[in-house]
């Protein structure tokens, strides 16, 4: 038996927002719809099991799956899925990150169940073969080394790694050249088979869409996945950040880059929203205005400078970049250090910009169905949570200084932080 | 039914408005001032000015003017190309009234004193060095500078780093004078928005100034050229030019056809051969490149150093396979529907119809927005395709440019014509 559409919560749960829709199956697949008077349909299946559910050995082996989702099902090749969804005109892609791996795709209304049928048959009827990894194994490295050629990408990992030492957070989401030379198909088979679990994979969809046809489809698509009573295995206790510098000299980049992680609350904490305004003060990332840009950029003691906010499920981290030469880095480093110890110090006029630059972020990028649903699967397999936009107003708007304040206080960014640098230096 | 509207303010800009009902607005300006523009020995004003702007106007300090953009929760942004500048501005709709008189001022009255200018240097001067890492446009602007020789268009888009340093604040204030013109700016507000209320904004913001028509640029004519540099990266970056169509080439979106097949996505020529059958990259894209008088299709991908050759020659192989086999009907019709497809999904974004107006306003004989474009695109058949694919005749001449261990001699095996079975 099947649950029908209902409004979520049935019975206590977690609150999702009046204007979203919300089913769960009999076997665990959440169902998550976002009504937009978009002219498209995004669809965005989601599988809550990422890098950091893996073994060490096989640490990349998610990233993997995720490619080779795209090299045929159990009925048809690679070559017939894309062609399908070319002459759908989908817009098709995929990600796999931390906490998880996901398949989207955004067609025309008119498309929207043959392409809600393609997503599924690709991300749960995937076949496995040794000649399509023989094939794909290449392509993973050129990815891998492409994303190695960027210096902020290898920052932003560096700093993950000094934050999460031997924690699977801290290991690269790709792998590693020696993870990916070892996994083989049989590898791929057993891990997928461990992680597909009707209870993990959550379906959100947004645009302009049919509710209860939607459900029906997805009900008829999903439902066969058997349910598992098998307990998920808990990810190790997140390690306390050790505070302090890693300087790493090398030729690769002409410039230096410093990169820096604070600890700050993740995804499921109540002080999630407060994270993302901290962030948004210190080094908003669309670069308009921060306190790392006026006091890092403008006085030209770095050519590139902003700061991020990165939620998991317990825990988060601010990032925090800067790209710079040789001859500044020292400067450069010393400024952030010192906007970290001001942090404590926000004002509320300072508070209130933030919150209209999230706002207005918000609204801005979830213009589109696939940026929404993306947001949604990412915010909704987070915390639990999904809100609208109007309700992601009144959370923002409701964070106070004191808030803040208390955050720093408790999460201490000025003897917690953790950074590297790198580039043609030996110290700062 | 067009959602454009339009209307000239008399000695100002081209006003286009481009109607989406929502929460939020774009609104942006183009200028006819690209990097084509510079003067001989000033190459980069145009980049200095970009970062001038938005720093601060004559009646808003630095911290005024971050104020007044964080208060709207608007996102700024610019864009610097041969052929133009453009500013924009993207938030709520409810702060279109603050944000159009903002971005106008900024853009018509940067502050050009000598801090203003000597601030601004350093910040293109960093980006400069950035470029050097953002290895994709490096090596895309490598292309485009050796493909139009002793063209304006090739002159560096963010200028050189010697003529750069050697800026004045003089040598900026001239050139914004010169271009910075309100009747060579299109003013284009996307999302929802009064339109009675944008002219009178725009009418209050604008001041006319006498019609100051630019100098057209002289006819460009695209060259194969191979050039290289040599640095120690695991990555070879391989750009590749083709011929391709001008704004206004009556056959531009059959143009556009054939680089959405040629490597326009998951079953895109390029990405069949070259990923997916020989594993030789993560990615082999391909996209217009066009000018007023010149276009080109342009290839870009990464791959391991001892693959270079290949992927070059597997690149040249599937545009010779493509302009001698032609293509079949159902390819047409799939490149056709994604193409379509992109297109409205596209429109979903303020920005994108704003920027998509903007280009259209100043490159265009007439605006094209989505609808139009839907239109065209509809229309392509295969005489259309048969008659773009002629250009890529065996033996065409395809521009290269390479960054990586490898050198470009090296890399332009790849493109010497495949031998005749005996």
């Amino acid at each position: 038996m099947v649950s029908s559409p209902r409004p979520y919560p049935p019975d206590g749960g977690r609150p999702v927002g009046p204007a979203h829709r919300y089913a769960r199956l009999d076997n665990g697949v959440q169902v998550v719809g976002v009504p937009l008077p978009n002219p498209s349909v995004c669809f965005a299946l989601y599988l809550g099991s990422g890098s950091m559910h893996e073994p060490a050995e096989l640490n990349g082996i998610t990233h993997v799956i995720e490619h080779l989702f795209f090299k045929g099902s159990r009925r048809r090749s690679g070559a017939e899925l894309a062609e399908v969804g070319a002459a759908l005109g989908a817009e098709a892609n995929a990600f796999t990150w931390h906490l998880g791996v996901c398949c989207h795709a955004r067609v025309l209304r008119r498309h929207w169940a043959a392409c809600l049928d393609l997503l599924v048959e690709q991300m749960t009827e995937p076949e496995f073969t040794e000649p399509d990894w023989a094939a794909e194994r290449p392509v993973v490295l050129h990815e891998k080394a492409r994303m190695e050629a960027n210096p902020k990408v290898v920052a932003i990992q560096a700093v993950m790694t000094a934050r999460y030492p031997d924690h699977p957070l801290g290991r690269p989401v790709v792998g590693t050249d020696a993870t990916l030379a070892r996994i083989r198909v049989a590898d791929v088979r057993r891990y997928f088979e461990r992680i597909l679990r009707p209870d993990r994979l959550t379906l959100v969809v947004a645009g302009g869409f049919d509710w209860e046809r939607v459900y029906q489809a997805a009900r008829q698509a999903l439902s066969g996945l058997s349910a598992r009573t098998d307990p998920v295995p808990a990810p190790p206790p997140v390690p306390e950040p050790v505070c302090g510098m890693t300087v790493q000299h090398t030729g690769a980049f002409p410039n230096v880059h410093l990169a820096y992680g604070i600890p700050v609350p993740g995804y499921r904490d109540p002080d999630y929203f407060a994270g993302q305004l901290l962030g948004t003060v210190l080094g908003d990332e669309t670069r308009t205005s921060s306190r790392l840009l006026l006091r890092v950029q403008q006085r030209d003691l770095a050519h590139d400078v902003f700061a991020a906010y990165q939620a998991f499920h317990e825990d988060g981290i601010i990032y925090t970049y800067a790209a710079t030469t040789p001859d500044r880095a020292g400067a450069a480093h010393r400024a952030v250090l010192d906007e970290f110890g001001r942090l404590g110090d926000i004002e509320p006029d300072e508070l209130h910009r933030a919150c209209r630059k999230l706002v207005s972020r918000i609204a801005v990028d979830g213009e589109t169905s696939q940026k929404r649903a993306l947001a949604a699967a990412r915010l909704f397999t987070g915390s639990g949570r999904l809100d609208t936009l109007e309700q992601l107003t009144e959370r923002f708007r409701a964070v106070t200084v004191a808030d803040l304040h208390r955050l720093v206080a408790t999460y201490r960014p000025e003897r917690s932080w953790v950074g590297v640098a790198f580039g043609p230096l030996s110290t700062l | 039914m067009t959602a454009i509207i339009q209307h000239r303010l008399p000695g100002g800009p081209l006003v286009v408005g481009y109607h989406l009902p929502g929460q939020t607005a774009s609104i942006g300006l183009i200028i006819d001032a690209g990097s084509a523009r510079e003067p001989a020995g000033q190459r980069g004003v145009g980049h200095v000015l970009n970062q001038a702007v938005f720093r601060r106007t004559a009646t808003c300090d630095p911290t005024a003017l971050r104020l007044a953009l964080e208060d709207g929760g608007l996102r700024k942004d610019s864009a610097l190309n041969p052929e133009w500048a453009r500013y924009w501005l993207v938030g709520l709709a409810e702060d279109l009234p603050a944000a159009l008189p903002l971005l106008a001022e900024c853009v018509l009255a940067p502050g050009l004193d000598d801090a203003d200018v000597a601030a601004a240097r350093a910040q293109a001067l960093g980006r400069l060095r950035k470029r050097r890492e953002q290895r994709e446009l490096y090596v895309t602007d490598l292309l485009r500078a050796s493909g139009f020789p002793g063209h304006p268009l090739s002159n560096p888009t963010l200028g050189t780093a010697d003529e750069i340093a050697n800026l004045r604040t003089g040598h900026l204030r001239r050139y914004h004078a010169a271009h910075y013109r309100p009747d060579r700016m299109v003013l284009a507000v996307a999302g929802e928005f009064d339109w009675a209320q944008v002219l009178d904004l725009a009418a209050s913001s604008f001041r006319p100034a006498p019609p100051w028509p630019a100098e057209p640029l002289p006819p460009a004519v695209p060259a194969a050229a191979h050039v290289g540099e040599v640095w120690p990266l695991r990555q070879q970056q391989i750009a590749l030019a083709l011929p391709g169509p001008r704004y206004g080439d009556p056959d531009f979106y059959a143009w556009a056809v054939v680089t959405q097949l040629l490597g326009g996505g998951f079953t895109s020529r390029l990405f069949l051969a070259v990923r997916d059958r020989l594993g030789l990259t993560y990615g082999a894209s391909a996209r217009l490149v066009a000018h007023s008088s010149a276009g080109q299709v342009l290839v870009y991908g990464t791959t391991v150093p001892r693959q270079a050759v290949a992927f070059v020659a597997a690149v040249a192989e599937t545009v010779r396979m493509l302009g001698q086999a032609g293509v079949a009907a159902a390819e047409l019709a799939t490149a056709k529907a994604q193409l379509a497809s992109e297109l409205v999904m596209r429109g979903e974004s303020t920005a994108a119809r704003m920027h998509t107006v903007l280009t259209s306003a100043l490159l265009e004989p007439e605006i094209r927005g989505i609808e139009q474009t839907e239109v065209a695109i509809a229309g392509v058949g295969p005489d259309d395709m048969a008659r773009v694919l002629a250009h890529w005749h065996p033996g065409v001449p395809i521009g290269l440019a390479t960054v990586g261990p490898v050198r470009v001699e090296e890399v332009s095996r790849g493109l010497e014509p495949a031998p005749v079975p005996a």
